[in-house]
Protein backbone atom coordinates (compact mmCIF):
# COMPACT_ATOMS: atom_id res chain seq x y z
CA UNK A 1 0.00 0.00 0.00
CA UNK A 2 1.28 3.57 -0.97
CA UNK A 3 1.73 5.80 1.85
CA UNK A 4 -1.33 8.30 1.83
CA UNK A 5 -1.53 11.76 2.69
CA UNK A 6 -3.57 15.40 2.65
CA UNK A 7 -2.43 18.42 1.40
CA UNK A 8 -3.67 21.56 3.32
CA UNK A 9 -2.97 25.09 1.01
CA UNK A 10 -3.87 27.98 3.50
CA UNK A 11 -3.77 30.28 0.28
CA UNK A 12 -6.69 28.49 -1.09
CA UNK A 13 -8.67 28.19 2.53
CA UNK A 14 -11.70 30.17 2.78
CA UNK A 15 -12.10 29.73 6.64
CA UNK A 16 -15.52 28.13 6.13
CA UNK A 17 -14.62 25.50 8.15
CA UNK A 18 -16.74 22.55 7.19
CA UNK A 19 -13.99 20.78 7.21
CA UNK A 20 -14.00 20.73 11.32
CA UNK A 21 -17.41 20.19 11.31
CA UNK A 22 -17.64 17.10 8.88
CA UNK A 23 -15.05 15.73 11.43
CA UNK A 24 -17.05 16.25 14.37
CA UNK A 25 -19.88 14.76 12.29
CA UNK A 26 -17.74 11.60 10.87
CA UNK A 27 -16.51 11.00 14.24
CA UNK A 28 -19.50 11.57 16.03
CA UNK A 29 -17.94 14.30 18.47
CA UNK A 30 -20.24 16.43 20.56
CA UNK A 31 -20.07 20.00 20.57
CA UNK A 32 -18.52 22.21 23.26
CA UNK A 33 -19.81 25.81 24.98
CA UNK A 34 -18.10 28.56 23.38
CA UNK A 35 -17.87 32.35 24.13
CA UNK A 36 -16.55 34.79 21.62
CA UNK A 37 -12.86 35.89 22.67
CA UNK A 38 -12.72 38.26 19.88
CA UNK A 39 -11.44 36.31 17.20
CA UNK A 40 -13.60 33.99 14.80
CA UNK A 41 -11.67 31.30 15.61
CA UNK A 42 -13.24 28.90 18.13
CA UNK A 43 -13.19 26.65 20.04
CA UNK A 44 -10.07 28.32 20.82
CA UNK A 45 -8.26 24.89 21.25
CA UNK A 46 -8.19 21.60 20.35
CA UNK A 47 -9.83 19.26 22.49
CA UNK A 48 -10.89 15.94 22.85
CA UNK A 49 -13.87 16.48 20.68
CA UNK A 50 -12.01 18.56 18.17
CA UNK A 51 -9.67 16.95 16.06
CA UNK A 52 -9.21 19.28 13.44
CA UNK A 53 -9.27 22.91 13.96
CA UNK A 54 -8.63 25.76 11.74
CA UNK A 55 -5.90 28.42 13.24
CA UNK A 56 -7.05 31.97 12.04
CA UNK A 57 -3.87 34.07 11.57
CA UNK A 58 -4.31 38.23 10.61
CA UNK A 59 -1.05 39.44 9.29
CA UNK A 60 -0.40 42.71 8.00
CA UNK A 61 0.09 43.13 4.17
CA UNK A 62 1.59 45.79 2.25
CA UNK A 63 0.15 44.22 -0.96
CA UNK A 64 -3.22 44.04 0.67
CA UNK A 65 -5.37 45.84 3.58
CA UNK A 66 -5.27 42.72 5.21
CA UNK A 67 -3.82 38.95 5.12
CA UNK A 68 -5.73 36.52 6.93
CA UNK A 69 -4.68 32.86 6.80
CA UNK A 70 -6.35 30.04 7.58
CA UNK A 71 -4.56 27.10 8.81
CA UNK A 72 -5.73 23.68 9.74
CA UNK A 73 -4.16 22.49 13.20
CA UNK A 74 -3.71 18.66 13.77
CA UNK A 75 -2.48 15.52 14.02
CA UNK A 76 0.36 15.57 11.31
CA UNK A 77 0.69 11.46 10.79
CA UNK A 78 4.79 11.85 11.40
CA UNK A 79 6.53 8.62 9.65
CA UNK A 80 8.93 9.45 12.73
CA UNK A 81 6.11 9.65 15.62
CA UNK A 82 7.43 10.93 18.62
CA UNK A 83 3.84 9.58 20.37
CA UNK A 84 4.22 6.35 19.15
CA UNK A 85 7.83 5.96 20.30
CA UNK A 86 7.26 7.15 23.78
CA UNK A 87 3.89 5.03 24.21
CA UNK A 88 4.25 2.36 26.73
CA UNK A 89 0.92 0.77 25.70
CA UNK A 90 1.53 -1.48 22.74
CA UNK A 91 -1.57 -1.33 20.25
CA UNK A 92 -2.34 2.05 21.88
CA UNK A 93 -0.94 3.84 19.22
CA UNK A 94 -0.49 2.32 15.99
CA UNK A 95 0.13 3.07 12.00
CA UNK A 96 -2.03 2.28 9.41
CA UNK A 97 -1.27 0.61 6.57
CA UNK A 98 -2.13 4.21 4.66
CA UNK A 99 0.44 5.78 7.02
CA UNK A 100 -1.94 7.31 9.24
CA UNK A 101 -1.56 7.46 13.28
CA UNK A 102 -4.32 5.75 14.64
CA UNK A 103 -5.41 5.10 18.49
CA UNK A 104 -7.43 2.31 20.32
CA UNK A 105 -8.83 3.99 23.12
CA UNK A 106 -9.44 0.63 24.58
CA UNK A 107 -5.63 -0.30 24.69
CA UNK A 108 -4.31 3.70 25.88
CA UNK A 109 -3.36 3.35 29.50
CA UNK A 110 -3.94 7.28 29.93
CA UNK A 111 -0.46 7.97 31.15
CA UNK A 112 -0.50 10.92 28.56
CA UNK A 113 3.28 10.65 27.63
CA UNK A 114 2.44 10.48 23.75
CA UNK A 115 1.65 14.75 24.45
CA UNK A 116 5.20 14.92 25.26
CA UNK A 117 6.31 13.39 22.77
CA UNK A 118 4.60 15.30 20.37
CA UNK A 119 6.49 17.85 18.75
CA UNK A 120 3.40 19.60 17.19
CA UNK A 121 0.70 19.82 20.48
CA UNK A 122 -1.80 17.41 19.15
CA UNK A 123 -2.59 14.57 21.91
CA UNK A 124 -5.38 15.66 23.87
CA UNK A 125 -7.85 13.17 26.16
CA UNK A 126 -10.83 12.42 27.04
CA UNK A 127 -13.13 12.56 30.11
CA UNK A 128 -11.40 8.88 30.99
CA UNK A 129 -7.99 10.34 29.67
CA UNK A 130 -7.83 8.61 27.03
CA UNK A 131 -5.90 9.79 24.08
CA UNK A 132 -8.27 11.16 21.21
CA UNK A 133 -6.77 12.84 18.25
CA UNK A 134 -6.96 12.98 14.01
CA UNK A 135 -6.59 9.51 12.48
CA UNK A 136 -6.55 10.63 8.96
CA UNK A 137 -10.11 9.01 9.46
CA UNK A 138 -8.08 5.63 9.23
CA UNK A 139 -11.97 3.71 9.38
CA UNK A 140 -12.34 5.82 5.53
CA UNK A 141 -9.58 5.49 4.21
CA UNK A 142 -9.11 1.68 4.84
CA UNK A 143 -12.08 1.64 2.84
CA UNK A 144 -10.72 3.44 -0.17
CA UNK A 145 -12.89 7.14 0.86
CA UNK A 146 -11.26 9.84 1.44
CA UNK A 147 -11.06 11.69 4.86
CA UNK A 148 -13.90 13.39 5.53
CA UNK A 149 -12.31 17.05 6.16
CA UNK A 150 -11.24 16.18 2.18
CA UNK A 151 -14.34 15.34 1.07
CA UNK A 152 -16.29 18.46 2.96
CA UNK A 153 -13.64 20.91 1.40
CA UNK A 154 -15.25 23.06 -1.03
CA UNK A 155 -12.04 24.95 -2.21
CA UNK A 156 -9.64 21.94 -2.40
CA UNK A 157 -7.66 23.84 0.29
CA UNK A 158 -7.35 20.00 1.70
CA UNK A 159 -6.54 17.77 -0.44
CA UNK A 160 -6.15 13.73 0.17
CA UNK A 161 -3.95 11.13 -2.57
CA UNK A 162 -0.85 9.68 -2.91
CA UNK A 163 1.46 11.20 -0.97
CA UNK A 164 4.02 10.66 -3.82
CA UNK A 165 1.60 12.52 -6.18
CA UNK A 166 0.41 15.28 -3.74
CA UNK A 167 4.23 16.02 -3.93
CA UNK A 168 5.08 16.18 -7.20
CA UNK A 169 1.45 18.05 -7.88
CA UNK A 170 1.82 20.90 -5.80
CA UNK A 171 4.67 22.45 -6.97
CA UNK A 172 4.06 24.86 -8.24
CA UNK A 173 5.46 28.62 -8.78
CA UNK A 174 5.52 30.47 -5.44
CA UNK A 175 4.95 26.86 -3.13
CA UNK A 176 8.49 25.43 -4.24
CA UNK A 177 8.92 24.52 -0.67
CA UNK A 178 6.59 21.99 1.15
CA UNK A 179 6.31 21.67 4.88
CA UNK A 180 6.83 18.64 5.93
CA UNK A 181 8.02 17.09 3.14
CA UNK A 182 11.72 15.79 4.82
CA UNK A 183 10.74 16.70 8.65
CA UNK A 184 10.75 13.85 11.22
CA UNK A 185 10.89 10.91 8.22
CA UNK A 186 8.58 13.03 6.25
CA UNK A 187 4.72 13.92 7.69
CA UNK A 188 1.41 12.38 6.90
CA UNK A 189 0.24 15.83 6.41
CA UNK A 190 2.14 18.26 4.19
CA UNK A 191 1.39 22.07 4.02
CA UNK A 192 1.97 24.49 0.93
CA UNK A 193 2.85 27.35 2.26
CA UNK A 194 3.45 31.04 0.66
CA UNK A 195 6.03 32.39 3.77
CA UNK A 196 7.93 31.37 6.65
CA UNK A 197 5.83 28.07 8.52
CA UNK A 198 5.96 30.65 11.65
CA UNK A 199 4.36 33.07 10.10
CA UNK A 200 1.24 29.82 9.99
CA UNK A 201 1.81 29.08 13.84
CA UNK A 202 4.54 25.90 13.02
CA UNK A 203 7.82 25.31 13.84
CA UNK A 204 10.12 25.74 10.81
CA UNK A 205 12.60 22.72 12.46
CA UNK A 206 9.80 20.34 14.25
CA UNK A 207 11.65 17.74 16.35
CA UNK A 208 10.57 15.04 19.17
CA UNK A 209 12.17 16.37 22.37
CA UNK A 210 15.50 14.79 22.72
CA UNK A 211 14.41 13.37 26.30
CA UNK A 212 12.01 10.71 23.69
CA UNK A 213 14.16 10.15 21.84
CA UNK A 214 16.98 9.62 24.62
CA UNK A 215 14.19 7.57 26.60
CA UNK A 216 13.15 5.45 23.60
CA UNK A 217 16.44 4.77 21.87
CA UNK A 218 18.98 4.37 25.38
CA UNK A 219 16.54 4.25 28.40
CA UNK A 220 14.33 1.79 27.29
CA UNK A 221 16.75 -0.98 25.54
CA UNK A 222 19.31 -0.10 28.89
CA UNK A 223 15.94 -1.09 30.77
CA UNK A 224 15.16 -4.43 29.00
CA UNK A 225 18.90 -5.57 29.65
CA UNK A 226 18.27 -4.44 33.54
CA UNK A 227 15.04 -6.58 33.17
CA UNK A 228 16.77 -9.50 31.58
CA UNK A 229 20.00 -9.21 33.36
CA UNK A 230 17.40 -9.27 37.02
CA UNK A 231 16.40 -12.65 35.49
CA UNK A 232 19.29 -14.32 34.58
CA UNK A 233 21.10 -13.55 37.47
CA UNK A 234 18.18 -14.87 39.88
CA UNK A 235 18.05 -17.97 37.65
CA UNK A 236 21.73 -17.85 37.99
CA UNK A 237 21.68 -17.98 41.77
CA UNK A 238 18.38 -20.71 41.48
CA UNK A 239 20.91 -23.16 39.64
CA UNK A 240 24.15 -22.26 42.32
CA UNK A 241 22.50 -22.14 45.57
CA UNK A 242 19.46 -24.22 45.14
CA UNK A 243 16.16 -22.78 46.01
CA UNK A 244 16.20 -20.28 49.33
CA UNK A 245 14.74 -22.34 52.19
CA UNK A 246 12.77 -20.58 54.83
CA UNK A 247 14.75 -21.73 58.47
CA UNK A 248 12.56 -19.56 60.81
CA UNK A 249 9.38 -21.30 59.57
CA UNK A 250 11.03 -25.05 60.13
CA UNK A 251 12.40 -24.04 63.86
CA UNK A 252 8.35 -23.21 64.24
CA UNK A 253 7.37 -26.55 63.27
CA UNK B 1 -26.11 69.47 -1.04
CA UNK B 2 -28.94 71.39 -0.28
CA UNK B 3 -29.13 71.52 3.99
CA UNK B 4 -32.91 70.42 3.69
CA UNK B 5 -31.61 66.94 2.71
CA UNK B 6 -31.12 64.97 5.54
CA UNK B 7 -30.72 61.60 3.78
CA UNK B 8 -30.52 60.96 0.02
CA UNK B 9 -33.45 62.68 -1.50
CA UNK B 10 -33.81 60.21 -3.56
CA UNK B 11 -34.37 57.01 -1.29
CA UNK B 12 -37.79 55.53 -0.61
CA UNK B 13 -39.25 56.71 2.81
CA UNK B 14 -42.47 54.53 3.88
CA UNK B 15 -43.85 56.84 6.02
CA UNK B 16 -43.67 60.73 5.64
CA UNK B 17 -42.82 63.41 8.39
CA UNK B 18 -41.49 67.37 7.81
CA UNK B 19 -40.23 67.64 11.10
CA UNK B 20 -38.82 66.00 14.12
CA UNK B 21 -41.77 65.74 16.24
CA UNK B 22 -44.43 64.84 13.17
CA UNK B 23 -46.31 61.93 13.49
CA UNK B 24 -45.43 59.33 10.22
CA UNK B 25 -48.16 60.06 7.40
CA UNK B 26 -47.59 58.28 4.08
CA UNK B 27 -44.70 58.66 1.74
CA UNK B 28 -42.22 59.65 4.02
CA UNK B 29 -39.93 57.74 6.52
CA UNK B 30 -39.85 58.14 10.45
CA UNK B 31 -38.54 60.90 12.54
CA UNK B 32 -35.50 58.52 14.16
CA UNK B 33 -34.88 57.18 10.19
CA UNK B 34 -34.66 61.07 8.29
CA UNK B 35 -33.59 63.65 11.41
CA UNK B 36 -30.92 61.47 13.32
CA UNK B 37 -28.51 60.68 9.98
CA UNK B 38 -26.00 62.73 10.39
CA UNK B 39 -26.45 63.50 14.04
CA UNK B 40 -23.69 64.01 16.09
CA UNK B 41 -24.78 61.18 19.06
CA UNK B 42 -24.46 58.46 16.30
CA UNK B 43 -21.08 59.07 14.26
CA UNK B 44 -20.41 56.17 13.11
CA UNK B 45 -21.29 54.51 9.54
CA UNK B 46 -22.24 50.63 10.78
CA UNK B 47 -22.82 47.97 7.84
CA UNK B 48 -24.62 44.48 8.89
CA UNK B 49 -23.55 41.00 7.39
CA UNK B 50 -24.23 37.23 7.61
CA UNK B 51 -21.52 34.52 8.53
CA UNK B 52 -21.23 31.35 7.03
CA UNK B 53 -22.09 29.30 9.97
CA UNK B 54 -25.46 30.90 10.21
CA UNK B 55 -28.28 30.57 7.62
CA UNK B 56 -29.92 33.97 7.57
CA UNK B 57 -31.13 34.91 11.05
CA UNK B 58 -29.69 31.56 11.97
CA UNK B 59 -33.36 30.29 13.22
CA UNK B 60 -32.48 27.14 11.86
CA UNK B 61 -29.49 26.95 12.63
CA UNK B 62 -28.35 28.40 16.45
CA UNK B 63 -29.98 25.41 17.26
CA UNK B 64 -27.46 23.03 16.28
CA UNK B 65 -24.62 22.59 18.77
CA UNK B 66 -21.70 22.49 15.80
CA UNK B 67 -22.66 25.47 14.30
CA UNK B 68 -22.83 27.62 18.35
CA UNK B 69 -19.67 26.30 18.87
CA UNK B 70 -17.92 28.06 15.91
CA UNK B 71 -20.00 30.87 16.00
CA UNK B 72 -21.42 31.52 19.48
CA UNK B 73 -22.43 35.02 19.75
CA UNK B 74 -22.83 38.81 18.47
CA UNK B 75 -19.69 40.46 17.76
CA UNK B 76 -18.58 44.11 16.45
CA UNK B 77 -15.76 44.41 14.27
CA UNK B 78 -14.18 47.86 14.84
CA UNK B 79 -10.65 49.17 13.51
CA UNK B 80 -8.03 49.32 15.37
CA UNK B 81 -7.90 53.47 15.75
CA UNK B 82 -11.80 53.51 16.82
CA UNK B 83 -10.97 51.25 19.75
CA UNK B 84 -7.85 52.82 20.58
CA UNK B 85 -10.13 56.07 20.60
CA UNK B 86 -12.90 54.57 23.16
CA UNK B 87 -10.61 52.36 25.14
CA UNK B 88 -12.11 48.95 23.80
CA UNK B 89 -9.71 46.27 23.85
CA UNK B 90 -10.55 43.16 21.91
CA UNK B 91 -13.01 40.63 23.38
CA UNK B 92 -14.51 43.29 25.14
CA UNK B 93 -18.34 43.42 25.42
CA UNK B 94 -19.73 46.74 23.91
CA UNK B 95 -22.85 48.60 23.36
CA UNK B 96 -24.00 49.26 19.54
CA UNK B 97 -26.78 51.94 19.17
CA UNK B 98 -28.76 53.55 16.43
CA UNK B 99 -31.63 56.01 17.32
CA UNK B 100 -33.54 53.02 16.32
CA UNK B 101 -32.34 50.63 19.16
CA UNK B 102 -29.21 48.70 21.14
CA UNK B 103 -27.72 45.55 21.13
CA UNK B 104 -24.48 44.49 22.91
CA UNK B 105 -21.59 42.50 20.76
CA UNK B 106 -18.46 41.40 21.41
CA UNK B 107 -15.46 43.64 19.76
CA UNK B 108 -13.25 42.05 17.47
CA UNK B 109 -10.49 44.79 17.14
CA UNK B 110 -9.19 44.36 13.40
CA UNK B 111 -7.16 45.38 10.62
CA UNK B 112 -9.93 44.45 8.28
CA UNK B 113 -11.68 47.18 8.87
CA UNK B 114 -10.02 50.54 8.37
CA UNK B 115 -11.27 54.69 8.95
CA UNK B 116 -12.40 56.61 5.98
CA UNK B 117 -11.21 59.57 5.16
CA UNK B 118 -14.03 61.20 3.74
CA UNK B 119 -14.26 65.11 2.82
CA UNK B 120 -10.89 65.73 5.25
CA UNK B 121 -12.42 64.26 8.16
CA UNK B 122 -11.84 60.37 9.43
CA UNK B 123 -14.98 58.30 9.58
CA UNK B 124 -15.31 55.29 11.20
CA UNK B 125 -16.73 52.05 10.10
CA UNK B 126 -18.25 49.29 12.15
CA UNK B 127 -19.88 46.04 11.02
CA UNK B 128 -22.03 43.32 13.02
CA UNK B 129 -23.48 40.24 11.93
CA UNK B 130 -27.16 39.79 12.20
CA UNK B 131 -27.44 36.00 12.67
CA UNK B 132 -28.54 36.23 16.49
CA UNK B 133 -31.31 37.09 18.17
CA UNK B 134 -34.89 35.32 19.00
CA UNK B 135 -35.15 31.68 20.80
CA UNK B 136 -31.31 29.93 20.45
CA UNK B 137 -29.12 29.91 22.72
CA UNK B 138 -31.51 29.35 24.89
CA UNK B 139 -29.89 30.62 27.72
CA UNK B 140 -30.06 34.38 25.96
CA UNK B 141 -25.76 34.38 25.86
CA UNK B 142 -26.03 34.92 21.68
CA UNK B 143 -26.88 38.20 22.02
CA UNK B 144 -29.65 40.15 19.34
CA UNK B 145 -29.59 40.95 15.85
CA UNK B 146 -27.86 43.96 14.62
CA UNK B 147 -31.85 44.29 12.38
CA UNK B 148 -32.80 46.09 15.77
CA UNK B 149 -30.65 48.87 14.37
CA UNK B 150 -31.16 49.08 11.14
CA UNK B 151 -33.34 52.08 9.41
CA UNK B 152 -37.09 51.42 7.95
CA UNK B 153 -35.87 52.85 4.53
CA UNK B 154 -35.80 51.90 0.78
CA UNK B 155 -32.84 51.68 -1.22
CA UNK B 156 -33.13 54.40 -4.36
CA UNK B 157 -33.26 52.19 -7.01
CA UNK B 158 -34.28 49.16 -5.82
CA UNK B 159 -36.13 49.53 -2.65
CA UNK B 160 -34.74 46.85 -0.51
CA UNK B 161 -34.23 48.28 3.17
CA UNK B 162 -31.17 50.00 4.07
CA UNK B 163 -29.84 47.68 5.86
CA UNK B 164 -26.54 48.14 4.90
CA UNK B 165 -25.27 51.39 5.68
CA UNK B 166 -26.80 53.27 8.58
CA UNK B 167 -25.52 55.34 12.04
CA UNK B 168 -24.88 54.17 15.04
CA UNK B 169 -22.90 54.90 18.25
CA UNK B 170 -20.42 52.52 20.01
CA UNK B 171 -19.49 52.65 23.58
CA UNK B 172 -18.11 50.13 26.49
CA UNK B 173 -20.89 48.18 27.92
Amino acid sequence: MTRKALLISPEACIGCRGCQIACKEWNQLPATKTINKGTVENPPDLNANLYNKIRYVELPSEANMVRWLFVSQRCMHCEDAGCMKICPAPGALYKTKEGAVAFNKDKCIGCKLCAAGCPFNVPRFDEKDKISKCHLCSDRITEGLSPACAKTCPTGAIQYGDRDGIISDSKKPGYEKLYGQADLGGLGVLYAFKDAPKLYGLDEKPAIPESIVFWHNVLKPLAYIGLGGAVAASLLHYVAFGPKKDEEVKKDE
Amino acid sequence: MNKKHRINPTIKLFYGVEGPNDKPKKGGGLPEDVFVSGDAKFPYVATTYRVSEHWQTGVLTRHLPWMQELMPQQFVEISKELAAEKGVKNGDKINVSSARGKVWAIAMVTDRFKPFKIMNSTVHQVGLPWCFGWQYPEDGSGGDSSNLLTPTIGDANTMIPETKAFMVNVEKA
